[in-house]
C-alpha cells in the first residue's frame, strides 16, 4: 500500500513538473509571440463563449430594435399611402392640365368638397361661386366629358347637378348622323337617349354630344356613347342607352365651362 | 469522458471566477472559485486530472493578461499539487474543516506565488503576506457552504 502511493506521489510530481516546466516556458517567450498565443487563444476557444454572452446582452437590444422598426413601418405606411394619394391626385390633376390647355378654352377648376346636396341626390358641392364667375346653368365638364351642370350659385360655392341625377335633362345629338334626342338619366347610372323616332339611324358605339338646343349647353360637348339601341314597333320612339364617358361618382374635382357658348371643339 | 466531465467543471468554475467572484470582491480581495472547484474535484476526481484541469484553468487566465502568461499556470498547478499531495496524507480525516484547512494553505501558496511573480506596488513582504492572507481567509470562509453541501460525494478515486 504504502509503495503504491509512493508511485502514485512520484507520478503526480512528475505530471506536476512537466506542466511547471511548460509554464515557464511559456512565461519566457518574447511579448509578441505571448499576445499571438493569448490572441489565438481568445478567438479560437473563447469565441463561441463570447459570441452567446454578446447575443445575450444584445437579446434587449434586438427587442427594441424590433419595437422601433415596427414604429418605423407604421408611420412609413401612412407616408407611403399618402404619397399614393398625391401621386393619384397628381396624375389627375396633369390630366386636367393637359385637358384646360389643349382645349383653350374658359375653364374654371372646382373642387368637390360636398355631395347629395337635398332636392339633387345626383349632386356635388363645389367650391367655387358667384366671386370666381359661376353662374346658374353653366355646363360642368370633365376631361372625358359632360358631368353635369350648375343648378345653385354661392358667393364662394355652388351645386352641380350631376347627368345622372333623376331630374337632369339635356339636349343631345348623334355626332355621325346628327340625330336629335334628349337626354334623361336611368337608374343603372346609364342615360337614356329619349324622342328618338323609330326611323332614325343611331347604332351602337356611336358618340353622342349636346346639340346646342335649348340654350344650357355649347353644342358638341361628349357626353357618352351608344350601347343598347331597341326599337319595339308599337311605339313611336326608339329606345337608346347610353353609357356616359364622366363617372360623376369617382370625380373630384370638375371645371366649370366660363366663357364658351360654342363648344363643339369639346 | 470522465476528464470531459472534470473539464466542464472547471470552465464553469472559470466563468464564475470571472463573472460571480467580481461581485464578492472586497477591495483587492476576492474568493477564488477556480480553487474552491479544483478542491471539489480533488474529492471525486484521479489527481492527475486535477494538476492538468489546474494548467488548463491557469492558463484560461493567463490569456486575459499575456504579459504574465505561465504565471497563472504554475500558480494554479502548484495549488492543485498541494491539494492533491494533501489528500493522500489527510483527507482520511473525511471533515470539511481539513479539506477548508487545505484549501487555506493551497490559496496562501497560490497567491504568494503570484505576490513573487508579478512585480506590484509597495514592499515585498507586505504583499507577500497581505492579499495572500486575505484571499486565503476570503475564499476558505466563502468555499464553507459548497465543502459542507459536496459531504455526501466524497469518493476518494485515485
Amino acid at each position: 500500500m504504502a509503495q503504491r502511493t509512493k508511485i502514485f506521489r512520484k507520478r503526480l510530481l512528475l505530471v506536476y513538473l512537466v506542466i511547471i516546466l511548460i509554464a515557464i516556458l511559456l512565461n519566457s517567450l518574447e511579448k509578441g509571440t505571448k499576445n499571438k498565443i493569448a490572441s489565438s487563444c481568445v478567438s479560437t476557444v473563447f469565441y463561441p463563449f463570447k459570441s452567446g454572452w454578446s447575443m445575450m446582452r444584445n437579446f434587449k437590444n434586438y427587442r427594441e430594435e424590433n419595437l422601433r422598426l415596427k414604429r418605423e413601418l407604421a408611420s412609413l405606411r401612412v407616408v407611403v399611402d399618402r404619397l399614393l394619394k398625391y401621386e393619384k391626385e397628381n396624375e389627375r390633376l396633369k390630366k386636367i392640365l393637359n385637358f384646360k390647355e389643349k382645349k383653350g378654352v374658359s375653364l374654371l377648376l372646382g373642387e368637390i368638397v360636398g355631395r347629395g346636396v337635398p332636392r339633387y341626390s345626383g349632386s356635388a358641392v363645389v367650391n367655387v361661386g358667384t366671386k370666381d364667375g359661376v353662374a346658374k346653368n353653366l355646363p360642368a365638364v370633365v376631361p372625358e366629358g359632360l358631368v353635369g351642370k350648375v343648378v345653385y350659385v354661392n358667393a364662394k360655392s355652388s351645386v352641380v347637378q350631376f347627368i345622372t341625377d333623376p331630374g337632369f335633362r339635356a339636349s343631345v345629338m348623334d355626332r355621325r348622323s346628327r340625330v336629335v334626342g334628349i337626354l334623361q338619366p336611368k337608374r343603372t347610372g346609364h342615360l337614356i337617349m329619349s324622342n328618338v323616332p323609330l326611323t332614325e339611324d343611331v347604332q351602337p358605339g356611336d358618340e353622342i354630344v349636346t346639340s346646342g338646343l335649348g340654350g344650357v349647353f355649347p353644342k358638341g360637348l361628349r357626353v357618352g356613347y351608344v350601347v343598347d339601341v331597341s326599337a319595339k314597333p308599337d311605339r313611336i320612339f326608339k329606345n337608346i342607352e347610353i353609357a356616359p364617358f364622366a363617372d360623376a361618382a369617382g370625380i373630384e374635382e370638375l371645371f366649370i365651362l366660363l366663357g364658351s357658348s360654342e363648344a363643339d371643339s369639346l | 469522458m470522465k476528464f470531459l466531465k472534470s473539464l466542464i467543471f472547471v470552465v464553469i468554475g472559470l466563468f464564475l471566477q470571472l463573472t460571480l467572484a467580481e461581485l464578492f470582491r472586497i477591495g483587492d480581495i476576492a474568493p477564488d472559485i477556480l480553487l474552491i472547484t479544483l478542491l471539489l474535484l480533488a474529492l471525486t476526481e484521479p489527481l492527475e486530472y486535477l494538476l492538468v484541469l489546474a494548467a488548463l484553468g491557469g492558463f484560461a487566465l493567463d490569456i486575459f493578461n499575456p504579459t504574465y502568461i505561465g504565471v497563472s499556470v504554475i500558480a494554479y498547478t502548484t495549488g492543485a499539487f498541494l491539494i492533491g499531495n494533501s489528500r493522500i496524507n489527510l483527507y482520511s480525516q473525511t471533515h470539511f474543516v481539513f479539506e477548508a484547512a487545505v484549501l487555506f494553505l493551497s490559496t496562501l501558496v497560490v497567491y504568494a506565488i503570484f505576490a513573487v511573480l508579478i512585480p506590484g506596488e509597495g514592499r515585498f513582504l507586505v504583499r507577500l503576506v497581505d492579499v495572500p492572507l486575505g484571499e486565503a481567509f476570503y475564499t476558505t470562509i466563502f468555499s464553507i457552504p459548497f465543502l459542507l453541501l459536496a459531504g455526501r460525494k466524497r469518493s476518494y478515486a485515485a
